[in-house]
């Protein structure tokens, strides 16, 4: 997802004139940044802790097979190709929302070491399938955000599909307008959510417990 | 003034390595300027102090030179592979890096890797018609890659999700 989208642009090397001018900004800027890093770093470090605590010991609950169903031809070729990490054959897909550009479909595939790995394709853009490791686990919410927009700076649309580990109950988001949806679970556990609206788009995903409790709340920048 | 040089450079070996013999240069400096050096023994150890001196210069020298020279080094063996290394968002508020695709490909691939697995950060692809698509990589799996075909998209790049938190940030684009 995107927080913003002030842009920095190559068209060659970093010596061109463009990334020039970032060195410069950096170097006028480096004595207010430097002197503001603390606060910010904690403070940051402070508002991450609680946008993702660690939280629960709850298991995944197809923790021993692959989560999705076998497709014969995955959504996208370019994925597997640029994941050799991956049992050549395993894809599957696990959840999809609408189609066409503005696409998201999660994916999973058996890792080379046997664990379980995720990958999302959006439109024509396919991602490097990444194997759970420990960190992911401890995660309630595996969550992956498309978004676009009709020009740098302008979101036109979002698209967010996600896990849920075993021991939540229930997925919501949290909307710029301040509404909270509930998500549905497929088989999977899996959920989506979708908006082709600016009010609309999410700026939380939440996680409840099974007794109603948040376990978790990712902030979707 | 005779007895503390020769106090100094018998306490010099029961102190701690480079705080004693920093303790024992020190002392027979002062020696010297006391003009002391009439004596043969406290004359050669001057000798001694200085060629340690000299040496110790000789060293920090060299350690500042590498200490500039290598990274700047490592940084232009890097930027032939990325084509951006640092901070995002940059000093300048900047949180979006992208660079063209390569000439004459059919597939363009971002690579992006980051410090740590603490930001959320995005994989950036623009159209030709100056659109733009984003997909939010995993965090916790801080070196991923993205790839699009180039008859679809005409740049691509690295985006931090966060505006307020930098983070190192390595972004390389390459054909296939």
């Amino acid at each position: 997802m995107v927080a913003r989208l002030d842009e920095l642009s190559y068209s060659g090397s970093m010596s061109d004139t463009k990334g020039g001018v970032m060195r410069h900004g950096f170097s006028r800027r480096v004595f207010v940044v430097i002197g503001g890093a603390a606060l910010i770093l904690a403070a940051a470090a402070g508002l991450a802790a609680a946008s993702r605590p660690v939280s629960g010991s709850g298991t995944w609950v197809w923790d021993q097979r692959l989560p999705g169903r076998l497709i014969e031809r995955p959504a996208s070729q370019q994925a597997v190709q640029i994941s050799p990490n991956i049992v050549p054959g395993s894809a599957r897909e696990v959840v999809k929302i609408s189609t066409g550009a503005r696409s998201l479909t999660l994916l999973s595939a058996r890792g080379t070491a046997g664990d379980v790995c995720l990958s999302v394709t959006s439109g024509e853009i396919s991602k490097e399938f990444s194997c759970m490791n420990e960190l992911a686990r401890r995660q309630a919410l595996l969550t992956y955000v498309a978004s676009g927009g009709s020009t740098l700076g302008v979101t036109d649309w979002v698209r967010v599909v996600g896990l849920a580990r075993g021991d939540v109950g229930r997925v919501t988001v949290v909307l710029r307008n301040g509404n909270e949806k509930e998500l549905a679970f497929n088989e999977w556990r899996a959920y989506t959510y979708e908006t082709d609206s600016d009010t609309l788009v999410p700026t939380r995903i939440r996680a409840y417990g099974t007794d109603g409790a948040l376990i978790e709340e990712v902030v979707v920048a | 003034m005779l007895a503390r040089p020769a106090l100094a450079f018998g306490g010099a070996g029961e102190q701690d390595g480079a705080l004693g013999l920093l303790g024992t240069v020190e002392v027979l400096l002062r020696a010297e300027e006391a003009n002391v050096s009439n004596t043969g023994g406290v004359l050669m150890r001057v000798t001694l102090a200085r060629a340690l001196q000299r040496s110790r210069l000789l060293l920090a020298l060299t350690g500042v030179t590498l200490a500039l020279c290598l990274p700047a080094a490592a940084t232009a063996s890097h930027s032939t592979y990325w084509f951006f290394q640092g901070n995002l968002p940059t000093g300048g508020g900047t949180a979006t890096v992208h660079h063209e695709a390569i000439c004459c490909y059919t597939f363009m691939v971002v690579r992006m890797s980051w410090e740590a697995a603490t930001h959320d950060m995005n994989f950036l692809f623009i159209h030709r018609d100056g659109s733009w698509h984003g997909l939010l990589a995993e965090y916790w799996d801080a070196d991923q890659q993205a790839i699009v075909p180039t008859d679809t998209y005409a740049r691509g790049g690295c985006q931090s999700a966060w505006t307020w938190w930098p983070v190192w940030t390595n972004c390389h684009i390459r054909g296939q």
